[in-house]
């Protein structure tokens, strides 16, 4: 394996339950790439998705993410594997029954932040990268889809992980709202680290051309570039 | 007004958590009030077993000398309690109370006899030694007869053993009751909480983690619960003991802090191991059942 790869699935197959989802997929990811994960709905974009998170377990084949080896991810690990991903959710994943602020509080203590001015610091940072600078005080159910979704992504960034995670990231979002966080997630790419995105949004994804993963008829195509007949 | 919902959702928080709160607590309080029940069942029959009356009717014809006699004699014997005179004079005054009418102006005489009034000691109160007393008493030359209700102790008796096990019966059987109604209720406030216990996972929290504030809090439910239900406890105790002065002494204060504390050791043990459970079910389940 390469240096600088970050994500490899090998001969992977993946189950929902005992339902085989997807067979000999084969994906390598590296540093400061940004790759797309695309295919009709229910064709396993958010299997592969979970089975990098340590949501499915990765039955047959083999499987690295970061340092964790995902054919043999103990449930221990999980907490600590998850860690080290920036994972955003389609539908957001925040705690409802708390405020911006206290959802990446909660992140932070829970991944073994102690300073409070340096987590007060932290927050405030990732928050203003996603242009919510001054609603931390807010629930989340005071706040509109693409909030809820940029405050997912300023979480995801909290612990500076080398890999993110967007599980249609952009499925609920306003074409407008969908390139600043395209833009956000490109950014993120640069600075040398992983974005693997499921999307369904062609239009965004021939403006920001990349590496494209197609999930089709139970296997996964890996292309070069996005190519004009999308 | 956007602080409203806010204020809102903590407002039925809070009112659930008190909802459970008050449930643990009624339900310590009926094994508290059974646990009091049970530690003084015994006492209780004491308490019968000493203000039964057995009357030692003195002969029509003795002298006052002989009765003081007698009298000092059953207060010196091992089961005597205590012991009144009662005169004919006060058996009459006694009876026209009772009756609420002058019989000796109807009858013209005083037909009652005076009698001692004797209380035994608890140890004496059992069917048998009784007898024994009564013929003891009965074969001295100022005793007339002697009269007790027959019955009463062996009823007394064999009652208080059997409520005794009806009673450690029912406990069990509340105390399983309480176990599942307490289990149940926790279990539906992590249930509604399941969906904030799979975003914790996902973002990478440890089981630890999360579980650290649930048990904390269901160990203070389980604390403040205690809390209501030993008050209550001591609320109708104190009521009790205005009526029957004689069953709690000082003595009993370091059998109250025991059962207080039992009291409050199983409101945490429950409800924290309640919380535990509950949440390490959310946290085992499979994402896919969550809903």
């Amino acid at each position: 394996m390469p240096l600088d790869t970050i994500i490899e699935l090998k001969n992977a197959f993946i189950y929902q339950d005992d339902h085989l989802v997807l067979s000999n997929v084969n994906i390598q990811i590296n540093k400061g790439d940004f790759v797309y994960l695309i295919g009709k709905t229910g064709t396993g974009k958010s299997s592969i998705l979970k089975t990098l998170y340590g949501a499915l377990p990765l039955k047959d084949g083999e499987g690295m993410i970061g340092e964790f080896d995902l054919a043999n991810l103990k449930r221990k690990q999980i907490p600590y594997l998850r860690r080290s991903l920036g994972i955003v959710f389609q539908d957001f994943e925040l705690l409802s029954d708390r405020t911006v602020n206290d959802n990446l509080l909660f992140v932070l203590k829970a991944t073994g932040w102690k300073n409070k001015s340096e987590m007060e610091l932290r927050m405030q940072e990732v928050l203003d990268k996603v242009g919510m600078g001054n609603k931390g005080y807010k629930m989340p159910h005071e706040l509109s889809g693409g909030e809820q979704q940029r405050v997912s992504v300023a979480r995801a960034l909290l612990n500076d992980p080398s890999v993110i995670l967007a599980d249609e990231p952009t499925g609920n979002l306003d074409p407008y709202t969908t390139e600043e966080i395209l833009n956000l997630l490109f950014d993120i790419s640069k600075n040398g680290r992983a974005v693997l995105m499921a999307t369904h949004d062609y239009v965004h994804m021939k403006k920001f051309s990349s590496r494209i993963i197609r999930c089709i008829d139970n296997s996964v195509i890996s292309e070069k570039a996005v190519s004009e007949n999308v | 007004m956007s602080t409203s919902p806010d204020k809102y959702a903590k407002k039925r928080a809070r009112s659930s958590a008190i909802s459970t709160v008050i449930g643990i607590a009624l339900v310590l309080f009926m094994l508290g009030i059974l646990s009091v029940l049970i530690l003084n069942a015994q006492k209780l029959s004491n308490y019968v077993k000493e203000n039964f009356v057995v009357q030692v009717f003195v002969d029509e014809d003795a002298k006052e000398a002989e009765i003081a006699k007698l009298q000092k004699e059953i207060d010196a014997e091992a089961f005597t309690r205590n012991t009144i005179f009662v005169s004919k004079k006060q058996a009459a005054e006694e009876l026209s109370d009772e009756l609420g009418e002058d019989f000796i102006a109807f009858l013209d005489y005083n037909p009652l006899q005076a009698s001692i009034d004797l209380k035994l000691h608890a140890d004496y109160a059992h069917p048998d030694s009784i007898e024994n007393i009564a013929g003891q008493l009965e074969s001295q030359t100022a005793v007339d007869e002697v009269v007790y209700p027959p019955n009463l102790i062996k009823n007394i008796n064999q009652n208080v053993n059997k409520i005794g096990l009806v009673l450690l019966g029912f406990s069990i059987l509340l105390l399983l009751i309480a176990i599942a109604l307490i289990n149940n209720t926790i279990r539906l406030t992590i249930y509604s909480k399941r969906f904030i216990i799979r975003s914790m996972q996902l973002v990478g929290a440890t089981s630890a983690f999360i579980q650290k504030p649930f048990i904390v809090n269901g160990i203070l439910q389980g604390l403040y619960a205690s809390f209501i239900a030993i008050s209550l406890i001591l609320a109708l105790l104190y009521g009790v003991r205005k009526e029957i002065p004689e069953i709690f002494g000082a003595g009993d204060l370091l059998m109250f802090v025991k059962l207080f504390g039992l009291v409050a050791l199983l409101g945490i043990i429950i409800s924290g191991i309640s919380t535990l459970f509950a949440v390490r079910r959310y946290l085992r389940i499979d994402t896919r059942k969550i809903y």
